[in-house]
């Protein structure tokens, strides 16, 4: 099979996207982007100073004075013309996100429809969302009105490892309720957004209604803190999650924080094991497990614990590794060496607490990239629900076989051994099972002969406990997120 | 025998290499002396084109990214292999050969669909639309068969 070409060998430094412009950051500070495949950088990531994060606020509420006042149609075509460039992008993306993450391209296409799907979705609630509600003589001679006005500049912070994806959650709903955007990407995968960046661009997007800066932590607390910002959108892990909550809160502010996850993947002993191993694949170790929807804990009820196991591991020892641009390969590197190594050590610690390593990815043998972040699919068995690598989020190719005895005990692992609430998965053939799994375990996205329970756009991307914070969810939830309501009563 | 596993671009990628080497192979026979044979194989040829172009589309546009699951149970490289060796074969009559290509990639796109309706609606929907019109081309050659 043939490798994909990369769109660009090295992207250069990154410039700022401020007022319809690219300008070049004055910051001294810059960091590399790398190819995780190669361990070699592809662009240098500036940290933008403070300075430039507020101009970037305040241009965005300039625009938004604008912005807010167009006609609902115009502001809707421009939602329109979104698609239509991002659709003419969707593949360049989807290379940069390979190339720049390490996922492979079957995920990084998957990414990228989803993120189609979400410029869709924006286009499908242009018109009804602006129409509010009224109600004729709620008194005698009385009419009342709720209108959803759009609340102003907010701040989209994003991850490694959805980067384009994750920030469309929040961006076309964002545009088309009339608010307008600040976007700060990941600084270790800034590509993907800085390059889907492009379409709003060649859309002919008013100038300040989307503008991007770059950098780590102080940026994002540079915008969360602004006064001229009404609310930030955060994806990421929990402990900086519930940093930006607090602060979100300290400074009045709006914020939808979806953070990390521990999940819970349970096969029933009646499941259909060819079909389930190869969800279990996606699941455990697809986007080379680091996504907050990623298997985590496989929990085998009785007999199904001998008859999948062994089928299970030889699968996983099956997977090709190496750069995803070739479109054989199942699973990539993950995405930074440190990544790499605090991984390893979770496979580390596993071994000390007493859990068995069948299937050891440690030191894989990728001979074409030996210098790339590489981990393959390591399997634990016999692993207790109070082990630390049954309960904090590894983030990596790791899955960890938790035997028992049936759903009951199961589900209590799910509900009080870990304070996650991403996700949790069950395999069963068996309807009554399936409803007291999807009734009783305390997650926020259930999959039901589904390994990974990622909701489509048009549907809130949900989570619970501590994989998120904030009332309102991602994707089309955010629609009350970005307006505010107002009621007029009124007698003439 | 060690089972072949695809991912579903690099399956979706096969199908386009032998959509482009049957394409090949009905250029290569538009030279044939019988004129209805001849447009007959070149309308093949466009067809194969447009089939793997559009396979190509699909494959970039409309991947699902939470149904990435590991397919096997195909054989493709065995087929190609196949379809590559009746291309070559000398001793094979050019109808035969065609009838016999055409019936191995609608054999391969009924397999196919199958592993893949759950991943792309779109490709999948595709491969039938594709299977049809390979049936129809079967249908046409045979009765060329027939009338030569």
């Amino acid at each position: 099979m043939t490798k994909l070409q990369e769109v660009k060998g090295d992207y250069g430094r990154l410039p700022l996207y401020v007022n319809g412009e690219w300008v070049e950051s004055n910051t001294s500070q810059y960091q590399k982007a790398m190819n995780p495949a190669f361990d070699r950088p592809i662009a240098e990531v500036p940290f933008s100073k403070k300075e430039e994060v507020d101009e970037a606020i305040k241009i965005a509420e300039e625009a938004f004075e604008k912005w807010r006042e167009m006609p609902i149609t115009t502001r809707a075509g421009y939602i329109y013309k979104l698609k239509q460039r991002i659709d003419e992008h969707i593949e360049e993306i989807a290379r940069i996100t390979t190339q720049n993450h390490g996922k492979i391209i079957d995920e990084a296409r998957g990414e990228t429809r989803r993120l189609t799907e979400n410029v869709e979705t924006a286009c499908s609630i242009s018109y009804t969302l602006a129409k509010g509600e009224h109600l004729d003589q709620v008194a005698t001679g009385i009419d009342e009105t709720l209108v959803k006005e759009p609340l102003g500049v907010f701040g989209i912070l994003g991850p490694f490892n959805f980067p384009s994806l994750a920030p469309f959650w929040f961006i076309p709903i964002a545009l088309t309720t009339g608010c307008t955007l600040v976007v700060k990407p990941s600084e270790i995968t800034p590509l993907p957004m800085q390059w889907a960046l492009k379409a709003f661009e060649e859309a002919g997007f008013p100038e300040g209604v989307i503008n991007m800066v770059h950098g780590g932590k102080e940026v994002s607390e540079a915008i969360t803190t602004n006064r001229h910002i009404q609310g930030v959108c955060f994806v990421g892990s929990t402990p900086v999650a519930r940093q930006v909550y607090k602060l979100a809160g300290e400074y009045g502010k709006r914020a939808i924080c979806q953070a990390g996850a521990k999940n819970y993947v349970v096969v029933d002993e009646d499941a259909d094991i060819d079909k389930t191993i190869q969800a279990l694949m996606p699941s455990f170790f697809g986007n080379t497990g680091q996504r907050c929807l990623s298997g985590s804990n496989l929990v085998l009820i009785g007999s199904m614990h001998e008859k999948l196991k062994d089928r299970f591991v030889q699968s996983v020892a099956k997977m090709r590794l190496g750069y995803g641009l070739d479109e054989s390969i199942e699973m990539g590197p993950v995405v930074t060496r440190r990544a790499k190594e605090r991984i390893a050590g979770y496979i580390e610690k596993g071994v000390e607490e007493g859990a068995k390593l069948i299937l050891d990815g440690r030191n894989p043998k990728v001979p074409d990239y030996p210098d790339g972040y590489f981990l393959g699919g390591s399997v634990f068995d016999d692993v207790t629900p109070d082990m630390t690598i049954a309960k904090e989020e590894i983030f990596g190719p790791v899955a960890s076989i938790i035997k028992t005895q049936n759903l009951q005990e199961a589900l209590n692992m799910i509900n009080t051994k870990i304070n996650y609430g991403n996700a949790a998965c069950l395999f069963t053939k068996n309807g009554k099972n399936a409803r007291e799994f999807r009734r009783r375990a305390n997650a926020g996205n259930i999959g039901i002969n589904i390994g990974i329970a990622a909701a489509m756009a048009f549907f809130p991307f949900a989570g619970r406990r501590e994989s998120f914070f904030g009332t309102l969810h991602g994707q089309i939830d955010c629609v009350d997120f970005f307006t505010d309501k107002k009621v007029i009563v009124e007698r003439w | 025998m060690s089972e072949e596993r695809y991912t579903i671009s690099s399956l979706l990628s096969r199908l386009v290499e032998i959509e482009e080497k049957v394409k090949q192979f009905y250029d290569s026979l538009k030279t044939d002396n019988n004129a209805m044979l001849r447009e007959n194989f070149s309308h093949f040829s466009k067809e194969h084109e447009e089939i793997a172009r559009k396979i190509e589309t699909t494959k970039r546009e409309t991947i699902v990214e939470f149904t990435l699951e590991p397919i096997s149970g195909v054989n493709i490289d065995k087929c190609l292999g196949e379809i590559e060796g009746m291309v070559l074969n000398r001793e094979m009559k050019i109808l035969d050969k065609s009838i016999k290509i055409e019936e191995k990639i609608s054999q391969l796109y009924t397999d196919v669909i199958g592993k893949i309706a759950h991943m792309s609606g779109e490709a999948s929907q595709l491969l039938l639309s594709s299977n049809k019109k390979a049936k129809k081309r079967l249908d046409v050659l045979k009765q060329l068969q027939k009338g030569l």
